[in-house]
């Protein structure tokens, strides 16, 4: 179109607005009236495309617009990090269940992933369904399900390899430098993630992150603290509503408040300071533990646990073996009583000329249970005196939390052949 | 019909917009109520221009207003024109439907457009189906687009469709000049030269 025709069109175009018909307007371009023509002809037929919205429809959209913001202006709850804003009354939850389950837009949202433009209708309809849910059972497993979408969306996000922020909550699986695994997705961490609270295997922690081709990349973690471990923090703040009264669960006085702390730079994520107890809490320094010691015959080894007589003492990778000790052998016990009355012990002694002895034997060598550099002790027995007794026994720790064994006796005779494992892991990481 | 004649009047004096921002910052529902009854029913032929079905329309336009909450809320909220804040981000909202749907399409695309039988005069007559024009809309420009939707959809005048975009009204008719003349060239490439 050359500058000539384009100054004739704009004029045109502008008489048109002006509500002239195109044979008005042409009448003054007779030489350009045949180029002219059918551009009119397409700017004439263009308002045919729009749509005028129902009255119906609006009205709806509006009820839904307000309630979303009056969500929005409610102060958040001094527990919002877990909790949803509360709606004022059942009756504007109503108003938007009603707005907004009947717009076709819901069954088309419920595949809408974040950034996707239904998206924040698919998370609307959740908040209803949350807000106008009767029961709390009913409630907890809709957040549970919600829960997963979450995670859901997130994968579909790393299958597509499309850069979206995401939210979502879910249990600590795992705990490595750089990678962790949340509610089953891994997660990169790496110095700008910003974590707050203690990450602990199974804690409840709330992922914001960016998904990639190269995987979701964690931007802030937030641990929950002991005990919050069925509530879910609020994954978005706009337009949701806050369950009905009755969900909160009362916060112990002496958990610390949970919040995001954004800025703080993290070398790498910070590993539990202690080791996770297994079956071993350890002594607190409130009052000192009480030296004793006893005799009897081991009854049981089960684990950490040993039954000594009846009374049950618990073995750590300190406690020092005085002898291969079997099933029915009297043992000599020291341990340490702790304050909620655990015994702990810290060595255990084969009494001279004890045990069940019944093979006759008694001279095979003996596979000694000395714990090992890691920490983790093995001790395996046969109670077959004078069989051949093999015995393998493999322990490997590979990063302080991982205990493998592996434990082989083999009997030629055919005699009764006990084998007893106990392995104990009490890994403190100070890297 | 206070609201409908104040909403007439902000169309035409800016300074009631900016304070009618001042107070959607604060989340004031009146002035919330009164931005979605002003608003509404121009972004949602704004919409409708652009894609053509009614229900996608209603949804999309929802979800303009849920981001300009969105956007309150995190305090990105539109500084000086609301109008264009929202006719931008309608735009957005269009873009990302129609990037979704090209990577699952519904139907199958229609190949027709610039068939040599094509006659722009079928225009007026109704004959031209509107998925032949959104089609050959798809396939002009962004701003040119976006142009001819504010002007045909929202059916706002030169002067509005310049403060929005924050260009000259002069801009704006050379750009909707450029933009009808290369509609109708998909059209009818035979017809316009």
């Amino acid at each position: 179109m050359d500058a000539q025709l384009e100054v004739e069109l704009i004029e045109c175009l502008d008489a048109l607005a002006q509500g002239q018909s195109i044979e008005q307007i042409l009448v003054r371009f007779p030489q350009d009236a045949a180029q002219l023509r059918p551009l009119l002809q397409t700017a004439v037929g263009l308002p045919a495309l729009r749509m005028e919205p129902s009255e119906a429809v609006k009205m709806r959209a509006r009820q839904n617009f307000l309630a979303q913001a009056a969500a929005l202006r409610r102060p958040a709850p001094r527990k919002s990090w877990f909790v949803l804003p509360r709606f004022a009354t059942g009756f504007v939850a109503a108003g938007l269940v009603a707005a907004v389950l009947s717009t076709s837009a819901v069954a088309a949202s419920g595949s809408a992933l974040p950034g996707d433009p239904l998206y924040g209708i698919k998370r609307t309809v959740e908040n209803v369904q949350l807000s106008t849910s009767g029961s709390p059972v009913v409630r907890d497993q809709l957040q549970h399900e919600f829960e997963q979408r979450r995670r859901d969306e997130a994968n579909k996000l790393l299958d597509a390899g499309r850069a979206i922020e995401v939210e979502f909550t879910g249990p600590i699986e795992s705990i490595q430098p750089k990678a962790w695994v949340v509610g089953g997705l891994a997660i990169e961490v790496n110095a700008n993630t910003s974590i707050a609270g203690t990450p602990q295997i199974n804690r409840l922690a709330g992922i914001k992150g960016v998904t990639g081709p190269s995987g979701l990349r964690a931007t802030s973690i937030t641990i929950a603290s002991a005990g919050e471990t069925d509530n879910t923090p609020e994954a978005e703040g706009a337009a949701t509503p806050e369950p009905e009264v009755g969900t909160e669960t009362p916060e112990p006085t002496s958990t610390p408040t949970i919040t995001v702390a954004p800025t703080r730079p993290v070398e790498t994520p910070r590993p539990p300071a202690q080791p996770e107890p297994t079956a071993i809490p350890q002594p607190t320094a409130t009052t000192e533990p009480v030296e004793v010691e006893f005799t009897g015959s081991v009854q049981a080894i089960n684990g950490a646990s040993w039954n000594i007589d009846g009374t049950l003492i618990s073995v750590t990778a300190n406690t020092e073996f005085g002898g291969s000790i079997n099933l029915g052998q009297r043992v000599k016990v020291y341990a340490l009583r702790q304050n909620n009355g655990q015994l702990v012990a810290t060595r255990i002694e084969l009494i001279d000329g004890s045990g069940s002895g019944d093979g006759g034997g008694g001279d095979q060598p003996k596979s000694t249970s000395t714990p090992n550099p890691t920490g983790n002790h093995n001790g395996n027995d046969n109670s077959n005196g004078g069989n051949d007794n093999r015995n393998d026994n493999s322990n490997e720790n590979r990063n302080g939390n991982r205990n493998e064994n592996q434990n082989r006796n083999e009997n030629r005779n055919g005699n009764e052949n006990r084998n007893t494992n106990s392995n104990t892991n009490a890994n403190s990481n100070d890297r | 019909m206070t609201t409908a004649s104040f909403a007439v009047r902000m169309l035409t004096v800016p300074e009631d917009e900016l304070t009618l921002l001042a107070r959607a910052r604060q989340l004031d529902p009146d002035a919330l109520g009164l931005i979605h009854e002003t608003y509404y029913a121009s972004i949602f032929r704004y919409i409708s221009f652009r894609v053509g079905d009614r229900e996608t329309a209603e949804d999309l336009t929802s979800e303009v207003f849920t981001r300009l909450l969105a956007a309150l809320r995190d305090r990105r909220s539109p500084q000086n024109t609301l109008r264009g804040w929202l006719y931008g981000v309608a735009a957005r909202v269009v873009s990302d439907h129609h990037r979704q749907a090209y990577r699952a399409p519904q139907t199958e695309l229609n190949d027709s457009l610039a068939s040599n039988e094509f006659d722009p005069a079928a225009m007026l007559d109704g004959k031209l189906t509107h998925e032949i024009l959104q089609q050959a809309l798809t396939e002009l420009t962004e701003e040119q687009r976006h142009v001819l939707s504010l002007r045909f959809g929202s059916g706002l005048p030169i002067n509005e469709v310049a403060r929005a975009l924050g260009k000259t009204e002069g801009a704006i008719k050379q750009l909707q000049a450029r933009a009808v003349a290369a509609l109708a060239r998909k059209l009818a490439p035979q017809a316009v030269e």
